[in-house]
């Protein structure tokens, strides 16, 4: 994906930006197992897929979707396409777990 | 969803995650990891064993090095010249993690100041200080912190004499930086804890300096970051 200056979404040294927000919470529980999802996935003992491998999907978000995602969001998109293309996953699996993990989360008390 | 981030490009939005109820996000990061574990490709209980591994990395480590750095020339030398081989001689650490990166010390002088900053995504010595704080993954850091440092480390609370030459480094997936930062003056004779306590994150990033002891905090030769991670 690429904007029409040629960069893609992802390039942004030396653009014009905003004022540093300095703003920072501790991590949420969604943000550190992403990390540590990845950070396994990646590792040569299970090597479903390699980091640039995750960094080329997240590349390939949108410019909207890159600079409105959160950045752990980005990445568990990233590791589900990624799972899909290096046939670890399939597709119909995720969309079948999810309406499980749905359904048990309207119940609610369910384990994150 | 969309409706729900925050624009990076938005001053006053904060950087971190929308909180509430699970989102489609959240939802999917168990679904993955569910899967994953019932495929046999992740065992049971090792995405909290390894927030755990990653939570144990942070600051304090680099700091250590810092101080270490500083009263120790020997030190100091090798790790320089061989950063990853020293540090796990001397720390017992295994610094590297899963693929093979290099990592480089980059040493402030009297003459020259060093900044990092990864322009394309998030490169950060994890190794030493753990996961980089939002801003350092923020739009605005990575895209003028090349153009304009100066400016930017003034929003840190960091002026710097015009005689400093300012260097700032990208990051690779390859190739991590770590600043080190000068010793304060004033500080003979320091422990090494006394010495590390001086050494913030930013201070190894190179948005900061460390806390001069001798001056009482007048923001510009001092600097104090804006939250610690966990």
């Amino acid at each position: 994906m690429r904007t029409v200056t040629g960069r893609k979404v992802n390039d942004l040294g030396g653009l014009d930006g905003a004022a540093i927000d300095r703003h920072e919470t501790p991590k949420t529980l969604f943000e550190q197992r992403v990390d540590a999802l990845v950070m396994l996935l990646i590792h040569p003992e299970i090597g479903a897929f390699k980091v640039d491998a995750l960094r080329r999907m997240v590349e390939q978000n949108s410019v909207e979707d890159y600079a409105t995602l959160g950045y752990y969001q980005k990445w568990v998109r990233a590791v589900r396409d990624l799972l899909i293309e290096q046939e670890v996953l399939t597709s119909e699996e995720i969309r079948g777990k999810l309406v499980e993990v749905r359904a048990r989360f309207a119940e609610g008390g369910s384990e994150r | 969803m969309a409706d729900k981030h925050h624009h990076h490009d938005d001053a006053h939005a904060p950087i971190e995650e929308p909180q509430g109820p699970p989102g489609e996000d959240e939802l999917l990061e168990v679904a993955l990891r569910e899967l994953l574990v019932e495929r046999g490709v992740l065992s049971a209980g090792a995405v909290d064993q390894q927030i755990d591994v990653i939570e144990s990395r942070n600051p304090a480590l680099g700091a250590q090095v810092v101080a270490r750095a500083w009263t120790d020339p020997a030190f100091h030398q090798a790790l320089l010249s061989n950063p990853l081989d020293t540090l796990e001689k001397a720390f017992q650490l295994p610094m590297s993690g899963p693929v093979p990166v290099d990592l480089k010390v980059l040493e402030n002088t009297p003459a020259v100041h060093n900044v990092v900053v990864c322009t394309l995504c998030s490169c950060y010595p994890r190794m030493l200080l753990g996961p980089p704080p939002a801003w350092y993954r923020a739009s605005a850091y990575r895209s003028r912190v090349v153009r304009e440092p100066r400016a930017v480390l003034r929003e840190f609370g960091l002026e710097l004499p015009d005689s400093v030459e300012v260097r700032v480094s990208d990051s690779t997936a390859d190739m991590r930086y770590l600043v080190l930062p000068r010793r304060p003056e004033g500080t003979d004779g320091w422990s090494l804890e006394a010495l590390s306590g001086l050494v913030t994150r930013d201070c190894m990033i190179g948005t900061a300096v460390p806390r001069d002891p001798s001056i009482e905090a007048h923001g510009l030769t001092t600097c104090e970051d804006a939250g610690d991670e966990p």
